[in-house]
């Protein structure tokens, strides 16, 4: 138990049935040098005070639940070190999400803008089952890997000032998911989605904070899906004028 | 906590049950830590809208003739002009180096039509050589090199 340290939390705190605004409350707690700001969380909910909520799952940054502002930066608190910080540590709800209680944001704003992108491949015509598989190369894979490791922890959407002033922009991991599939060799809805990231709110939106690729836990690199995909739609809008490629609609 | 976002930025198109706390912007936005370079590269927009004016000027001088062409160079040795084109030539070098050095690379799709992207690593040298080609070229002619 020696190496037990005494470090300050400033954590947000929010009742939706008591109070009008968040407040901030301070906690004193023993921590061990090995602890993430996820075990932090939990020993104060455990430990000290079980009315504090967050959200949190699998503990090793594969189900992105835990993303919350740490010392005002949108991090991943199960992969977040509390040594990296002195001996006070502010933890907050991700900004601009509005919040249900604590550090816990609403999420059904995200998730329609996730739905709004078609994030599955779309087919003109789907292949019998006994026509196979759509087979796809190692190089078709490459082109769009990177952007299918997004784990939507919304730590971009977080970061973004652009998602805090215009509430109807799509917002980085749903466009680089959008793109994502725009890519994928099995895919033919990019007329779909391109039209999509053409409307207002889409792509354009975006004005290059490039926030969202410095702080994805993942490095998926949103800010070059989103701009990419402004190439590709108006690339896609010029082709319209001239050819009609094979396309779901 | 940072100053309020939109009211209903991330929000459902249809309210929740629960009351909800309502949103706020990233703490250090806008013009602290690590929103500096972005707002300083947005704020440079301004150096291109005067600029673009400035041109216009430069043609209507032409255009009109001798005499107020060489007006026109008169009042740019004012040094008021010659500040604003100190402070215009770091924005614009601001400016291209965010963009040709950190946005142009990544903003490339994977393919072009029929061709693939380069490797992103020969992006920045193939950069900074046409860059320095550039300005080596825009030397010469302002030197006189060329007849």
């Amino acid at each position: 138990m020696s190496d037990l340290r005494k470090k300050t939390f400033v954590i947000t705190r929010f009742d939706p049935d008591k109070d009008e605004v968040p407040k901030t409350q301070t906690y004193q707690i023993p921590v061990r040098p090995d602890w993430k700001v996820l075990d932090a969380l939990n020993f104060i909910k455990d430990e000290v005070d079980g009315t504090l909520s967050h959200r949190w799952s699998c503990r090793m940054a594969v189900c992105g639940s835990c993303g919350m502002t740490v010392n005002g930066e949108p991090k991943l608190t199960c992969k977040t070190a509390l040594s990296d910080y002195g001996d006070t540590v502010a933890v907050g709800p991700l900004s601009n999400f509005p919040v249900i209680r604590d550090l816990v944001v609403e999420l059904e704003g995200f998730m329609e803008k996730f739905k709004a992108v078609k994030p599955w491949i779309l087919r003109a015509k789907e292949k019998a089952p006994e026509e196979g598989v759509y087979r796809q190369s190692p190089e078709q894979l490459e082109a769009f890997k990177q952007f299918s490791m997004c784990i939507n922890c919304m730590l971009c959407y977080a970061a973004c000032p652009v998602v805090g002033n215009e509430p109807d922009y799509l917002g980085p991991a749903a466009i680089a998911l959008g793109h994502r599939y725009n890519l994928d060799s099995r895919d033919e809805g990019d007329a779909e989605r391109n039209q999509v990231f053409r409307e207002e709110g889409g792509v354009y939106s975006c004005s290059y904070a490039n926030e969202c690729s410095e702080v994805c836990p993942k490095n998926v690199d949103p800010a070059a899906a989103i701009n990419q995909a402004k190439f590709l739609a108006v690339v896609d809008w010029a082709k319209s004028f001239v050819s009609s490629p094979p396309r779901r609609k | 906590m940072g100053r309020p976002a939109d009211p209903l930025a991330m929000s459902p198109s249809r309210p929740g049950r629960t009351r909800t706390a309502p949103p706020v912007m990233p703490a250090e936005f806008p013009a602290q830590g690590r929103y500096r370079s972005y707002m300083l590269f947005g704020a440079c927009c301004v150096f291109f809208l005067l600029s673009s004016l400035l041109v216009l000027r430069v043609v209507d001088a032409l255009a009109t003739g001798p005499d107020a062409w060489d007006e026109l160079l008169r009042q740019f040795r004012h040094p008021l002009y010659l500040a604003y084109n100190v402070a215009a030539l770091a924005g614009f070098v601001f400016t291209a180096r965010r963009f040709l050095f950190q946005l142009f690379a990544k903003s490339q799709p994977p393919r072009i039509g029929p061709f693939p992207r380069p490797p992103l690593a020969v992006f920045p040298p193939v950069l900074g050589a046409a860059w320095l080609a550039a300005t080596a070229l825009l030397f010469c002619i302002l030197w006189g090199a060329f007849p």
